[in-house]
């Protein structure tokens, strides 16, 4: 009777098609929720951020008040591009309206983080993110267009707490097989969702970054960190050790060739470690040298979704069939 | 030890039926709302299978569009990535010629800083003699303004900007920019904003002026105009389009920015047009 079920089971796993397979297969929530929690983790930070400096910009006719970002556009003949960069902010120049935007972002972080709310928290604060960086308009960097794609894909799939994961992870792998633990579809959807967006992002990164000779010539490493009034961290001293030319070559060599490698090996089954260690240098190299803190810490978590191609032969209970 | 370990397990154990009575739920509840079947756990209904089937590849291609675009993008590449723009603006998944490539070494990186004085400058040359002093919120003494935090970030990318508008003959967009620090005090006679060099320059290289203007002030009205270098005002041949961050390549790629060609400009010149050229009136009211 066993095997018979088991039988029909397999027949049935090799009807579905691979695209159904790939996209809409049930997966755990806990890893999710992990990956939810962080990249609340890095709103947190950059909301928190955002406070200071808030008065400066927005209010009392700041560089991007409604009424300076008006006449910027107009001046340059923009109208047209501006259309589309929508953000409730745009409605008031009031301090105290900004920085309660400000309060109920960091709060509902805080929440996600904890995993309360839903998806209505999640994309609740995605929804803020999103209304902060369009606000921000030219000045917001890659980081919020990361956290904004990240935090979407996220907020697909049923809340959970954040350290949920790191808890299931005790939980010995016969039981996870029984399922015992909380799956749903829309769990693996915005898991494939995340991993695949980074992978998109990651090699166009990679070609744009060969449309520049410093990543040829062996300075890009060296370029990351050569602005230093604008770096966290001076690697340029005489004493440092990227000012040796063939450090500096080498690990230009290495970011260059790191993107591609580390996405191809983080997709197969027997490498996909290797892969993510590979690609969490990378970001670890662009953090240190480059002092894009958010970008990389999004970047990175955004990898941690990655699933290698092998769980293609389970099904979608979880029980292998190979 | 031993006592330890079946403690351990033992906890573990303990604390999963409470665990398993709270996910379940919670995640049936969620499942119901977008599945759409019976069976919403494990799969979802064919509607919602074939729409998001059709979102997927569009919202992949779109955002493989936007980033691809940010390094010299061809017609075809651009008119594609102006089609995504009423999905990916709203939504700030557009990566809008921000550097994706984290950096090419080119003036864009450079650390710039925005200064003003109280005394009175009539000249580049002469604006070297004068007590300049750095303002922002860059400059502030705490820990959020340190070098290659948020804040900071924020003052590069609006001086960079600012930069790149000046090199590319748009005054009055660098003074719409610019105004709002001038506007704060009256005293202030010019502004200037400078670019440092790097290891990567010339080793002759020194700090650079994209933009110097002197304030004006008649009343509540504010003016700045702009004291360029002398410079002939031959065109190059050959231009460059230079998309504006956060904006694509909108109108203002009519811009055509000559940057790449401005120190070849700078060698056919001639001095003949006197020191400063006073060139973009703009002004602001307080």
């Amino acid at each position: 009777m066993k095997d018979a079920v088991k039988n029909s089971d397999a027949s049935n796993d090799q009807q579905e098609g691979s695209w159904d397979w790939f996209w809409f297969s049930a997966q755990e929530v806990a890893p999710v929720s992990f990956i939810r929690g962080l990249l609340s983790l890095i709103s947190l930070i950059y909301f928190v951020s955002a406070w200071t400096d808030t008065s400066f910009w927005y209010v009392n006719g700041g560089p991007l008040s409604v009424d300076r970002v008006s006449e910027f556009l107009r001046t340059g003949g923009l109208e047209g591009a501006g259309r589309w960069i929508i953000s409730p902010l745009f409605l008031t120049e009031s301090s105290w309206v900004y920085h309660l935007y400000l309060v109920a972002a960091i709060a509902t972080s805080l929440v996600v983080f904890c995993g309360r709310g839903g998806r209505v928290a999640s994309f609740l604060l995605w929804f803020l993110l999103v209304g902060w960086a369009n606000r921000t308009m030219l000045l917001s960097g890659l980081a919020e267009t990361l956290l904004s794609l990240g935090l979407f894909a996220a907020a697909i799939a049923p809340s959970g707490r954040t350290w949920e994961g790191l808890v299931a992870k005790r939980v010995n792998a016969a039981e996870k097989i029984r399922g015992s633990l909380a799956r749903h579809w829309t769990a693996g959807f915005a898991e494939r969702l995340l991993a695949t967006q980074i992978t998109v992002i990651g090699l166009a990164t990679w070609v744009t970054m060969l449309g520049g000779r410093v990543w040829f010539n062996g300075l890009g490493a060296y370029a990351l960190a050569a602005p230093v009034q604008d770096r966290t961290i001076n690697w340029t001293t005489s004493t440092s050790w990227l000012v040796r030319t063939p450090v500096h070559e080498m690990l230009t060599h290495w970011m260059v060739f790191a993107l591609p490698l580390g996405f191809l090996l983080a997709w197969l089954p027997r490498t996909s470690q290797v892969g993510k260690l590979v690609l969490f240098g990378w970001c670890g190299a662009v953090a240190l040298l480059g002092s894009h803190w958010l970008y990389a810490m999004t970047f990175a978590v955004m990898v941690v979704a990655i699933r290698p191609l092998s769980q293609r032969h389970r099904r979608m209970d979880g029980v292998p069939t190979a | 030890m031993s006592r330890r370990r079946t403690k351990t397990k033992r906890s573990v154990r303990d604390s999963e039926p409470s665990d398993q009575s709270d996910r379940p739920a919670e995640v049936e509840r969620a499942g119901t709302g977008l599945g759409g079947s019976a069976n919403a756990n494990t799969e979802p209904s064919t509607n919602v299978k074939t729409w998001l089937s059709i979102w997927l590849p569009f919202h992949l291609v779109a955002i493989g569009v936007s980033f691809t675009a940010v390094v010299e993008p061809s017609s075809i590449h651009q008119r594609l990535s102006d089609l995504f723009h009423p999905y990916l603006r709203p939504t700030h998944f557009s990566a809008d010629d921000r550097p994706v490539y984290l950096t090419h070494g080119d003036s864009d990186d450079q650390p710039h800083r925005i200064e003003v004085t109280k005394q009175p400058v009539s000249g580049l040359d002469q604006s070297e003699l004068v007590d300049w002093r750095a303002v922002g919120p860059g400059e502030a003494q705490r820990f959020a303004s340190m070098p290659g935090l948020a804040v900071s970030d924020r003052v590069a990318r609006w001086l960079a900007t600012a930069a790149m508008l000046a090199e590319n003959d748009q005054p009055s967009m660098v003074a719409d920019l610019l105004l709002p620090v001038v506007l704060k005090d009256p005293e202030i006679t010019a502004v200037r904003i400078v670019r440092y060099p790097t290891d990567l320059n010339d080793i002759n290289t020194e700090i650079t002026v994209p933009y110097l203007a002197r304030v004006l002030r008649s009343g509540d009205s504010v003016w700045l105009v702009q004291l360029k270098e002398s410079r002939l005002s031959a065109q190059p041949r050959l231009s460059v389009s230079r998309s504006f961050p956060a904006f694509g390549n909108g109108p203002l790629v009519s811009l055509e920015a000559g940057v790449l060609f401005s120190k070849a400009d700078r060698q056919l010149t001639d001095s003949h047009s006197g020191e400063a050229v006073s060139l973009g009136l703009h002004e602001g009211g307080r």
